[in-house]
């Protein structure tokens, strides 16, 4: 058994890609099956499988960079996320003939710079978590829109600072992204915003400290390049803007504080494999021999 | 369009891209995260069928609800659409198409490729009632400038900005200021969206797709130019290559 106080820090100590992986201890869990204990090497697919007691060692995660000096800055607060892991069979598809033919995981975000009293799963539909910023009721605020793709296969892929690619969101050789960042000051009459524009005329970059099907830690870059940009309100701009956000799946993870982080956070996780195999049956099974914090049991 | 020029050059595809126009320094630019689309592809010629652009994320909803003109106020309120056609021919691949063009009044749908464009704007106060970036004629003429920086299988990125003709300017509909759309339409869903995504914290129904997505761009080919024909670097002009 899994003694509480480790537990307790296994679950809230890594807020994702925050601390270093290294800080967290190895873990022994029980396997469903009994027997002798066993770690794990703990990496890829190949983990876990028969092995009684089995050592779940807490899932990588990569530090990322801080905001650059002058930056606009905040944490996400309300987020509503979805996200997708999938493995597709690559080894006999050219590229052109398989249409969906692709590998990797899929990250749509959008949120808010802070909590809204109202909770995520109610501000998911038809859009109207953004309302408040755009109608003017949030001013100071900020919302976003981000997208993300990065191929692989592994946790090791995925994260990481992935720049702005070519835009090909379903690039087997590069991440690519789509953002938009904006806000409504007071007295504006209308909000504006900036988003990450094609051809090197902006530059942004999102980090990936922690992916898992539970939790999700990263930070955005907005930066206008050798700007000013000038938003929709013809305001130039050349301040970067930078954010990080918390991502917890839908229904509570963060086991510090469920309540706070169910009402925060709405995030679906889908799986997608071709060929079905025996082997993948679910998001965890990119994730096996590792534990990671709210993980669903 | 303009062909290969200086603005033209071999991506890490092998293909050409070519580097449109930054939209204008006025201008409001607008980025289209969601597309449907169909495309249409030959060695000698390229055609979007149709496509929609949202500028925003859409909800957990289908993306064309959200785009339809017919959608009703609320599900166009504080984004913006664009959508239309296109048709290039004449070309020595689809990547010929490539390049960007002006408008001109007795031209207002572009020579080739013949595009026709529109977009509405809905993004709060004082813009609620749809004002529009229509490309007309005659009294309704507007100026627009159409890139298209990047043709492959099932995507096609570019720029599209109106420019509003301040003599033909309609205080009910038109915009007086630029307005530039940054699109890349792409099928740039994951994974197979109807039965085969399995889920969780989710619940799926047949109005609702199991996760947003971005979109799906559907890809028609005439019968003589499959995409492994078209989309072989063999098939390059040799000046392209």
């Amino acid at each position: 058994m899994i003694a509480l106080p480790l537990l307790g820090c296994l679950l809230s100590c890594n807020r994702g890609g925050k601390p270093a992986a290294d800080e967290l201890p190895t873990v022994p869990t029980e396997a469903t099956d009994g027997g002798t204990s066993t770690e794990t090497d703990g990496g890829g697919s190949d983990g876990g499988g028969g092995s009684a007691l089995e050592f779940l060692r807490p899932i990588p995660t990569m530090s990322c960079p801080a905001p650059p000096e002058g930056a606009r800055v905040f944490s996400a607060g309300t987020v509503i996320a979805d996200q997708s892991f999938i493995y597709d069979d690559l080894s006999d598809k050219k590229d052109i003939e398989e249409d969906e033919a692709w590998q990797g995981w899929a990250l749509v975000a959008t949120g808010l710079s802070y909590i809204h009293e109202d909770p995520c799963y109610d501000l998911a539909y038809m859009n109207h978590y953004d309302r408040d910023v755009k109608q003017g009721r949030a001013s100071g605020q900020l919302w976003f829109e981000l997208a993300v793709n990065v191929p692989g296969t592994t946790v090791h892929d995925w994260l990481g600072v992935h720049p702005q690619g070519s835009g090909d969101m379903k690039s087997r050789l590069e991440s690519n992204h789509l953002l938009t960042i904006g806000w409504r000051d007071e007295g504006d009459l209308y909000a504006r915003f900036v988003s990450a524009l094609p051809q090197g005329w902006t530059r942004s970059e999102v980090c990936v400290g922690t992916v898992s099907p539970d939790y999700v830690y990263l930070t955005v870059l907005w930066d206008p390049a050798e700007g000013p940009y000038r938003t929709n309100d013809w305001t130039r701009t050349d301040q970067p803007i930078w954010f990080d956000v918390e991502i917890w799946r839908t229904g509570g993870g963060d086991p510090s504080d469920i309540l706070a982080s169910k009402h925060r956070s709405c995030m679906s996780t889908s799986w997608w494999f071709y060929p079905d195999k025996a082997d993948r049956t679910s998001a965890d099974d990119f994730f096996k021999g590792y534990t990671w914090p709210g993980k669903h049991e | 369009m303009d062909g290969l020029d200086s603005r033209s050059r071999i991506a890490e595809d092998g293909f050409p891209v070519y580097d449109c126009s930054m939209p204008p320094d006025e201008a409001v630019i607008f980025v289209m995260p969601a597309t449907d689309a169909i495309l249409y592809y030959s060695m000698d010629s390229f055609e979007i069928v149709t496509f929609d652009a949202l500028a925003s994320i859409p909800p957990l909803h289908e993306l064309i609800t959200h785009t339809a003109i017919g959608g009703g106020p609320e599900n166009l309120r504080y984004t913006s659409v664009l959508w239309g056609y296109l048709s290039a021919w004449g070309l020595s691949h689809p990547t010929d198409a490539q390049g960007e063009q002006h408008s001109e009044p007795d031209s207002p749908y572009g020579m080739n490729p013949w595009h026709k464009i529109s977009g509405r704007l809905a993004w709060g106060e004082p813009w609620m009632d749809y004002p529009n970036v229509i490309t007309g004629e005659g009294t309704n003429y507007h100026p627009t400038q159409l890139c298209l920086s990047r043709i492959r299988h099932q995507r096609v990125a570019g720029v599209f900005t109106h420019w509003t003709e301040m003599e033909n300017y309609s205080e009910t509909w038109d915009v007086e200021f630029p307005v530039s759309f940054v699109f890349d339409i792409q099928h740039s869903r994951a994974g197979e969206p109807w039965l085969n995504v399995h889920h969780r914290y989710a619940e799926p129904s047949m109005e609702q797709r199991n996760i947003r997505d971005l979109g799906v761009v559907y890809a028609s080919y005439s019968d003589d130019s499959p995409p492994e024909v078209v989309w072989s670097l063999d098939s390059l002009p040799k000046d392209d290559g």
